[in-house]
């Protein structure tokens, strides 16, 4: 039953969006999510949030139907495409190994990763145990293949892990102004933008002490940062 | 002065000193029984400028004793102005005459500056110089006006030399007709007209001079009497008073956005589109309008703007001259490349300006944005030639028939197989460990088999029905339990070596006595008992051991 009022409002949710209705499309998308949390959803409110030109909403649905399902090439694709169009762009030059490493380690979702990596620890330790007991070459040499695995799986969980931890947000005003205090009083450090994703470091009275890409920090009022 | 009695050749002037911007007049006069006179060669005049030249004769006949004589006078006349103030010389000046040549002696000539001229009270016509300020920043308007006081009518206004204002940038006002009006100075009704207004605005922190307007005019003197019908006309010289003008440096520190802009002004910037496609150039207006030096403000500073490439901006410029004051607008277009799509903004632009009396004022434009799109020019795909005009998010995923179920965490229970995994290996360590005693320490391995060939004993002497079996047995047994010779030992040497291992003495008294009723019956001896029996009795005290 709760099924299908999941399928019925995300149906209602893509009618909508093909009306070039997009507030209305948000509205059953967000119902929808009450019910399930689908990647499928998450991407479509996504688009439905670029549409209405709101970049932080549209990155972090998105961001979070990548978690879900990073191997989709459409979810891929919008998350890089919509990176490209935040007024504020990561002058910074990503080293080519850990950008490497990153893709190879979020080919498959924490979900997967999880799994694999638990039955390969198992599988792992039994060819050890069977090295120990039987002595077997052929026993050591796919603990180490396994083990390898495993430890590729690991070492993905461990990055999914970060990714989704609860210090990940973004922008979601047009402008937000980092200060260099809890307060509007203090001194205007930077100017951020609509889409930037940046680290929250600390939470104090309305204000959230975030760090932007780059490494200054700054604090900005909790209602323009959305937590991922 | 002459070679010749006859005729003389001299020069004069009509003034000795004069203020800088007024001219005077070089008389230069031959005389003497001549018919024809070449025009005289002037020489070196550089400090003066020729603004006219005229040429006057005339010729007297006189009979003394009888004698008839004639002399011609010949009058070359030039009005000279001065280039430059201090003592200058009008050099000698020669003419030609026959085989002689006649020279006039070099003239000095004294010419004043910033010595306003005297007006004496009541004079009938002249110029007077209006000036809003003589201390002023630079860049701060200074307003000159001139004005013609007159007693009389005046015809026929000429400018003879514009006022000199160098390092100024200028703008002039000049009336379309002159508005005389009147006014009563020293109890003398003078009509007065603006003649010229000119808005200057020094462009460096120095002192400027101002040199002297100087007209001409026709003033039309009234008729001497009531018979006398015709009013004299004469054309007079005016010149106005030179004047300096101090301009300041603007006060330190300047502010960023400052420009050079000094005065009132508005700021407003806009953009003419809100979208581009395909690098299409957005044109960002920056446009300044108000009261001051509008025509010498440099182009406001642009923030730094990711992803567009700014080009230089078109000026433009509305200057409005009025009779009180000069305002104006200059326009500033920037064109704006983007080299990236999405959304593109431009940060809220500051412009600053000097307010003479309020120090400097900063206003900022709001933030702008506009969306890039297509950003990339048309392009070809290297491979399949298609040619790729431009990219858009991905379309919305497809309406669901039925749901795939999708976790963000495994499920819990694969996280027991961590534990399960490092058991076996556990376990399997603890096997390899056994394996390794079994085979190094002989104490050990014949502890652990002690159990299994007591057993094997105890059937075969089930089997066999020999008491010898359970004797042999019992003895191993107790060797390998307790690594020990034990065939090798007499009963009191195993006695001591069981109680040494700390046996309870009972135990050990059972067994050597079980040992010795073992030993008898093997030999035939002693109380004769089944094998069951003594099985049962051996079991009993190995499980004491």
């Amino acid at each position: 039953m709760i099924l299908l009022f999941f399928l019925s409002l995300y149906n209602l949710g893509n009618d909508a969006f093909e009306k070039g209705d997009y507030k209305q499309a948000v509205e059953y998308y967000q119902e929808a999510l009450k019910h399930s949390e689908n990647p499928k959803v998450y991407y479509n409110l996504g688009v439905a949030y670029f549409k209405m030109g709101r970049l932080g909403y549209a990155l972090k649905y998105t961001k979070r139907a990548w978690f879900l399902d990073p191997k989709d090439p459409d979810i891929n694709y919008n998350l890089t495409f919509i990176r490209k169009f935040r007024p504020d762009q990561t002058t910074k030059l990503e080293n080519p190994i850990i950008f490497i490493l990153g893709r190879v380690c979020h080919h498959f979702s924490l979900y997967e990763c999880g799994i694999l990596a638990a039955l390969l620890f198992l599988i792992t330790g039994g060819f050890i145990a069977g090295d120990l007991v039987l002595r077997r070459k052929i026993f050591r040499l796919s603990a180490l293949i396994t083990g390898l695995l495993f430890f590729y799986f690991f070492i993905s969980c461990q990055i999914w892990l970060g990714e989704m931890s609860s210090d990940h947000g973004v922008v979601i005003a047009d402008e937000a102004v980092g200060y260099s205090g809890p307060g509007s009083g203090h001194t205007e450090v930077f100017v951020i933008h609509d889409g930037l994703e940046v680290r929250i470091v600390e939470s104090r009275k309305g204000y959230y002490l975030i760090q932007i890409p780059g490494g200054l920090g700054g604090w900005v009022k909790k209602e323009k940062i959305e937590r991922i | 002065m002459t070679f010749s009695a006859a005729i003389r050749f001299y020069g004069e002037v009509d003034q000795n000193e004069i203020r800088f911007g007024e001219s005077l007049i070089l008389s230069l006069t031959v005389e003497g029984d001549v018919s024809r006179v070449p025009n005289p060669e002037l020489g070196a005049i550089d400090d003066f400028r020729i603004e006219s030249r005229s040429k006057s004769r005339s010729t007297s006949v006189s009979i003394i004793n009888g004698r008839m004589e004639k002399k011609s006078t010949i009058t070359f006349v030039y009005r000279i102005r001065p280039k430059r103030a201090g003592k200058l010389t009008i050099p000698s000046a020669r003419i030609r005459i026959g085989d002689s040549t006649y020279i006039t002696k070099p003239i000095p000539i004294t010419v004043v500056k910033d010595r306003p001229r005297p007006k004496a009270k009541g004079e009938p016509i002249y110029l007077k110089l209006n000036i809003n300020k003589r201390k002023v920043y630079a860049g701060e308007p200074v307003i000159i006006s001139y004005y013609l006081y007159t007693r009389f009518d005046v015809a026929n206004l000429s400018l003879i030399t514009e006022p000199g204002f160098s390092g100024f940038w200028t703008e002039e006002y000049t009336p379309k007709q002159l508005k005389f009006k009147s006014k009563v100075i020293d109890g003398i009704r003078y009509n007065y007209a603006l003649i010229r207004r000119y808005y200057l605005f020094p462009i460096q922190a120095r002192s400027y001079e101002v040199t002297p307007l100087v007209l001409s005019c026709d003033v039309l003197l009234p008729s001497r009497s009531f018979f006398d019908f015709f009013s004299e006309t004469r054309r007079v010289e005016l010149s106005s008073d030179p004047v300096t003008v101090i301009a300041s440096p603007l006060p330190e520190p300047r502010p960023d956005g400052f420009t050079g802009g000094v005065g009132r002004f508005r700021f407003e910037v806009s953009l003419d589109r809100t979208e581009s496609r395909k690098s299409e150039p957005i044109i960002l207006t920056c446009k300044i309008t108000g009261c001051g030096n509008v025509k010498v403000i440099d182009a406001p500073r642009l923030p730094e703007i990711d992803g567009v490439q700014i080009l230089k901006p078109e000026i433009k410029d509305r200057i409005e001259r009025s009779k009180d004051r000069i305002s104006g607008t200059r326009t500033f277009s920037f064109p704006i490349i983007p080299k990236r799509d999405g959304k593109i903004i431009i940060p809220p632009i500051s412009f600053s300006y000097f307010l003479p009396g309020k120090g400097y004022q900063t206003v900022r434009s709001e933030r702008l944005e506009f969306i890039s799109r297509e950003c990339k020019p048309l392009s070809y795909d290297d491979k399949t030639g298609i040619e790729i005009l431009g990219g858009d998010i991905h379309y919305i995923k497809p309406d669901l028939l039925r749901i795939k179920s999708f976790h963000l965490y495994p499920p819990f229970i694969f996280n027991l197989l961590y534990p399960i995994s490092i058991g076996i290996i556990i376990l399997a360590l603890l096997y390899r460990f056994h394996q390794h005693r079994l085979i190094t320490d002989q104490a050990y391995m014949r502890r652990r088999e002690a159990k299994g060939r007591f057993m094997a004993a105890l059937n075969m002497a089930k089997k066999e029905g020999s008491i010898g079996f359970i004797y042999k047995g019992l003895l191993d047994y107790i060797g390998d339990r307790l690594n020990l010779p034990t065939r090798r030992m007499s009963k009191s040497e195993l006695e001591k070596a069981l109680l040494r291992q700390k046996i309870e003495s009972d135990t050990v008294k059972a067994t050597i006595a079980l040992l010795s009723e073992l030993e008898e019956m093997s030999y035939g001896g002693g109380e004769l008992k089944t094998v069951d029996e003594l099985l049962k009795k051996t079991k009993a005290v190995v499980k004491r051991l």
